[in-house]
């Protein structure tokens, strides 16, 4: 289990301190993967470095199943830091060692004999699919073949956490899912706890079971995966379910915004709606993913203009859905010229 | 008065063996000490391990003086230094002392240039891998430039052979000082022809041999 009790970091820049991070606190338990997510500048990589003491904290603490490496430096840091992984963002493996002698470096570091470092090389590039290439060098590895590289040498000491920042941005889509299903299986097989820091709401949607958002150094938003999904309000939901640009409906009807809850949603939830209301529905557009085997979504639809809202909502809550009328789009555009007129 | 050519080798061969015994000392002594000056300006540098504002600019400006001054000009100011040193200012052994002067400020520089073009993710890599500094000095910041620093060095070694022509001058001996008393004080076409090719041949072959050596240094894909 890792906490981040109170985390402040500031960097003087010069002459002025700007707060990078500001008062986050953060709690991932054991086998869980927590993707921490937010925009380009929000402090993700700071809290990385903050999380494996690359930076110290300006205050609060760093806690790794209740060992305070914050509190920790010189030689006691370095021997804690093998309770935490660290994959990087692609080039950080060393060109002139092999697969091998790069997954051996944190036990070249610790010292450990011949013979363990040895074996626990096997295992570990065998964890991650790559024992036939102990012997190449990191330029004749493809991208994703490096990345897990770096992922056998972030297992090498066997550590209880993997702390990944942007491991999988620069790779293509198939070898991020790859990358990934890796993580998940690792995750299960030796119950690590998993931090994914990332920009990509695929990584989040295919790995994570915690989101952390991250605006300005602040947690904006947290929780499980599934409760965010399920809640309308949130905007982190807004970015993992993004809206697709829905059709007009035709003359007569009212374009609804439906949410999948967090209750489970029969699959032929639109037929079930449809008689129970008695009318006819027009699907117009939609965002549906299949996120831990269940389904999450935004769906725009068309009902008869004249259906008394009641009755809408009492038939979307039967099937799990909430719903709200869109405002009418041509209503709104023709305000301001009103008003100029 | 030109020298016959068949006395040429008789003049030519210990004059290059001078050259090589002075150029392969002086080598030796700035990568020795090159390499640490090189490390500490990197490592204080803000990108460094650590980084230290005021001890990098010290040691920097001290590394531009030595690097401002043109070799001649170097090697003369330098007499007394040299005297002290080895008791002479004439002679290899004096040479060796402001090229030694000349030299470290250079390799330190060259030095620094090839660690920095380490990644910085390499090596954040080796410290959260749980590195010391001094283990990843010598497996990240070394390792990973060791070809850069060798094409480096190779430069330095070059610039020296140089140095050493110059420092014929002041009666280093080598090929600098038998083509300046004989190629062009005695007017001796011959002497001065052999002179030249064999530095041109010497400098052509270290790059040659520098450039191989990096690339077998270098692993990249095959
Ligand atoms: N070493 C540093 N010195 C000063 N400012 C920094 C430093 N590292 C990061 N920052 C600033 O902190 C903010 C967050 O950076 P970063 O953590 O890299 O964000 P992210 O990874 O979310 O894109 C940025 O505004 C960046 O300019
Ligand atoms: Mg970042």
């Amino acid at each position: 289990m890792i906490v981040l009790d109170r985390l402040t970091k500031e960097y003087v820049v010069g002459g002025a301190a700007s707060r990078v991070l500001d008062d986050v606190s953060l709690t991932v338990e054991r086998g869980e993967i927590a993707a921490v997510v937010g925009p380009s500048g929000a402090g993700k990589s700071t809290l990385a470095k903050c999380i494996n003491l690359l930076e110290r904290p300006t205050s609060g603490r760093v806690l790794v199943d209740g060992v305070e490496l914050s509190a920790l430096r010189g030689r006691a840091l370095r021997r804690s830091r093998h309770s935490i992984g660290t994959i990087f963002q692609g080039a950080s493996l060393l060109r002139r060692r092999t697969a091998a002698d790069n997954v051996a470096l944190p036990l070249d570091y610790f010292g450990v004999t011949p013979a363990d470092r040895h074996r626990r090389v096997a295992e570990v590039l065998e964890l991650v699919g790559l024992s036939d290439k102990a012997a190449a060098y990191p330029a004749q590895l493809s991208g994703g073949q490096q990345q897990r590289v770096g992922i056998a040498r972030a297992l090498a000491l066997r550590p209880g956490i993997l702390l990944a920042d942007e491991a999988t941005s620069g790779l293509d889509p198939d070898t991020t899912a790859s990358i990934l299903g890796l993580l998940r299986d690792l995750r299960d097989e030796l119950d690590l706890t998993v931090i994914l820091i990332t920009h990509e709401m695929d990584v989040v949607r295919d790995a994570a079971d915690t989101v952390w958002r991250l605006e300005s150094g602040r947690v904006a938003e947290s929780g499980p995966l599934t409760a965010i999904l399920a809640d309308a309000g949130s905007r982190l939901r807004g970015q993992l379910l993004p809206h697709r640009p829905a059709a007009a409906g035709d003359e007569g009807v009212r374009t609804w915004q439906l949410s999948y809850g967090a209750d489970l949603v029969p699959a032929d939830w639109l037929l079930r709606v449809a008689d129970e209301v008695d009318a006819r529905i027009g699907l117009l557009g939609a965002t549906v993913e299949s996120v831990h085997g269940r389904l999450a979504g935004r769906v725009t639809v068309a009902f008869p203009g004249d259906l008394p809202e009641g009755r809408i909502h009492a038939a979307l809550g039967r099937v799990g859905l909430t719903g709200q009328p869109t405002l009418v789009p041509s209503a709104q555009a023709e305000l301001p010229e009103r008003a100029s007129a | 008065m030109n020298t016959p050519w068949s006395d040429v080798p008789e003049l030519l061969i210990p004059a290059l063996g001078e050259t090589l015994v002075m150029v392969g000392i002086v080598m030796l002594l700035i990568v020795l000490l090159g390499t640490p000056l090189g490390l500490v300006l990197h490592n204080t540098s803000p990108s460094g391990l650590f980084p230290n504002r005021g001890l990098y600019a010290a040691i920097s400006s001290i590394t531009n003086v030595g690097r401002s001054l043109p070799f001649l000009v170097l090697m003369a100011a330098v007499i007394p230094f040299t005297r002290f040193v080895v008791g002479t200012n004439i002679g290899v052994g004096a040479a060796i002392v402001p090229m030694t002067l000349a030299g470290i400020p250079f390799a330190a520089r060259l030095v620094q240039n090839a660690i920095r073009e380490v990644p910085r993710e390499i090596t954040a890599a080796g410290i959260a891998a749980g590195g010391s500094p001094v283990q990843i000095i010598r497996t990240v910041q070394l390792s990973e430039a060791l070809p850069g620093l060798v094409g480096g060095f190779t430069i330095n070694l070059i610039a020296l052979i140089e140095y050493s022509a110059i420092a014929g001058a002041i009666g280093a001996g080598g090929l600098g000082y038998l083509a300046v008393n004989y190629g062009y004080q005695r007017f001796d076409g011959t002497i001065m022809l052999s002179c030249v090719v064999t530095l041109i041949l010497a400098a052509q072959l270290l790059q040659f041999a520098g450039d191989r050596t990096v690339a077998r240094l270098t692993r990249t894909a095959s």
